[in-house]
């Protein structure tokens, strides 16, 4: 049971004369339960493997992309399950928003599930809450009228109220401000950990990635480079630094301080674990006392 | 003597039951000519208030604000305002109306009736400080991110202004568009052009020499972006700041006993001091 795409190439627009392959050869896997990472540039095909991950762009032959063990381009007129079971939000998600009240927006997809008023209700709330919004405080509010944060949590609720086992988020926090940022990772961590949702995240925030993903993807010019939990990725500071990407600054420091201090710990993301192993380094080599 | 922009006493807020509720209240606020301040604080703080009223885009209710000894509130003062200081926004494709590059950076100067040869020559001069010169024929859509803020940024600076007011440039692009932009607003601030930057990163509040706190239109802090970072967490929580990771690292090595009697804002600079240490 997992998301599973083994060798998958795609072309834009095959055939004509802006053709553009966006994939070659890609290997990717999402398991139950973890947090997977999705790095690159602009232009490196990170959106256009997310959208073959639930269905949004169709195999165009058999054995690439299964979603627990469904071979999608068997799927063709069955999609719609896959949608439900891999939700995807959209970057900028808020710009999708448009019912009257914030409850309304997230009953939306739950309008084809034959589901009663309650039932819709119940979902409604839970997914509110989830996303750390009260129902009662927000339910009748209009959603334009909410904070940037807020709005992207209504989005986010939309996707949640169709109790999807994958969640799909493309840079979630772009645009967000320190304070929202902090709180919505907290949410995404917390859906994650108590509701067993896999989550699959595309980012350009390397501090966030390092502290959330359980495993990372590096993609360029539509291969994945690099892949492996963030301590072994963001050791490749050539490689990364090659392809235009920057790395969390602890990662960075350690990086410029394993020039001089040859054997300290280069595979630390957190800062203040990265202040504990430059202290430890220069104690056990007489540096400082 | 008097500074090159002067807030005096200026509170402001939008009318009623508008949908903007984030006010500005009496804020006192002097910069210099030549000054790089960034401005920051969470979303909803009155950050981008703050820069439109210092463009004249809004009046304050209380309070005076003078723009290079010109009163904002004084409507004859408007136009040669907004020459003096010229803002860029978030989102390159709001402010973008031309068809080609250069028509793009010849639309201010044209409505300054300037002479034809007047307006090429500076078309030119602004490519050539953003590097967009071969793209001059250019349609912007068919421009990146990167590309089409540079652009935003070429089309102000034709107007010759003294002052440029950043709000949020870089939030939507990339890191490397990012720092692309950042060299280039550091370059300008260098040939001498007064630079607010309004940002809520809080990496990008390094790159000034002075920077100023909003929280719920108040101004909570003024001084060196590294003194800030150096105050107590929860104070900087309660603004809804969060350090740079760099500078969480280096408030725990202080913590641990390193000396740090220089402002460190750099990975490479912390490094190169904690080698040198004995």
């Amino acid at each position: 049971m997992s998301i599973e795409i083994k060798d998958l190439s795609f072309t834009y627009d095959k055939g004509l004369v802006f053709e553009k392959m966006a994939l070659r050869n890609v290997t990717f896997s999402a398991h139950p339960g973890e947090i997977v990472g999705i790095i690159g540039q602009t232009g490196s095909g990170k959106s256009t493997l997310i959208q073959h991950c639930n269905g949004l762009i169709l195999p165009i032959e058999p054995n690439h992309v299964f979603v627990d063990d469904l071979d999608l381009y068997s799927m063709k007129k069955t999609i719609s399950g896959i949608r439900k079971k891999v939700g995807l939000v959209f970057q900028y998600p808020e710009a999708q928003l448009f019912e009257e009240t914030v409850e309304k927006d997230v009953a939306f997809g739950l309008k084809q599930e034959n589901l009663s008023s309650d039932q819709v209700r119940t979902r409604v709330e839970t997914a509110l809450q989830t996303v750390g919004l009260s129902y009662q405080q927000y339910r009748e509010k209009s959603p334009i009228l909410l904070s940037g944060g807020e709005k992207r949590r209504v989005a986010l609720a939309g996707i949640l109220a169709m109790n999807p086992q994958y969640l799909i988020l493309d840079e979630p926090t772009a645009g967000l401000d320190p304070f929202a940022k902090t709180s919505l990772l907290e949410e995404i961590r917390k859906i994650n950990r108590e509701q067993h949702v896999t989550i699959i995240m595309v980012s350009h925030d390397m501090d966030e990635i390092a502290n959330l993903a359980d495993r990372i993807y590096v993609m360029d010019e539509g291969t994945v480079v690099l892949s492996g939990t963030p301590s072994e990725v963001f050791r490749q500071y050539d490689t990364l630094y090659a392809l235009g990407l920057s790395l969390p600054e602890t990662s960075r420091l350690l990086h410029f301080l394993s020039q001089s201090w040859k054997g300290i710990d280069n595979s630390i993301t957190d800062p203040i674990r990265g202040a504990e192993v430059i202290m430890q380094y220069m104690k056990e080599k007489g540096l400082w006392n | 003597m008097s500074d090159f922009i002067e807030l005096n006493q200026v509170s402001f807020h939008y009318p009623e039951n508008s949908e903007q509720q984030n006010a500005v209240q009496e804020i006192h606020l002097n910069i210099a000519s030549g000054e790089f301040l960034s401005i920051v604080g969470a979303n909803s703080s009155g950050k981008s208030t703050l820069g439109r009223l210092i463009n004249a885009l809004y009046i304050p209710q209380k309070g005076t604000i003078h723009v290079d000894g010109m009163l904002t509130s004084d409507q004859t003062m408007t136009i040669p305002i907004r020459k003096t200081v010229q803002m860029v926004f978030q989102n390159p494709d709001n402010q973008i109306v031309a068809t080609t590059v250069e028509e793009e950076v010849a639309f201010g100067p044209e409505n300054l009736q300037l002479s034809s040869e007047e307006i090429q020559k500076r078309v030119s001069e602004s490519l050539d400080l953003v590097d967009l010169q071969s793209y001059r024929l250019y349609p912007p859509h068919l421009l990146s991110g990167g590309q089409k803020q540079l652009l935003a940024i070429a089309s102000v600076l034709a107007m010759h202004p003294a002052c440029i007011i950043f709000d949020e440039p870089t939030s939507l692009l990339d890191p490397v568009n990012r720092r692309i932009i950042i060299q280039k607003i550091q370059d300008l601030h260098h040939k001498g052009i007064t630079t607010i930057y309004i940002t809520h990163r809080m990496d990008e509040v390094l790159y000034s020499k002075r920077t100023v706190v909003m929280h719920e239109g108040k101004i909570v802090y003024d001084g060196k972006p590294t003194d800030l970072f150096a105050l107590d967490q929860q104070k900087l929580l309660a603004f809804h700041l969060y350090p740079p990771d760099l500078i969480k690292t280096i408030e725990a090595l202080k913590k641990m006993g390193i000396p740090f009697p220089h402002p460190i804002t750099h990975a490479k600079e912390l490094a190169d001091y904690l080698c040198q240490l004995r």
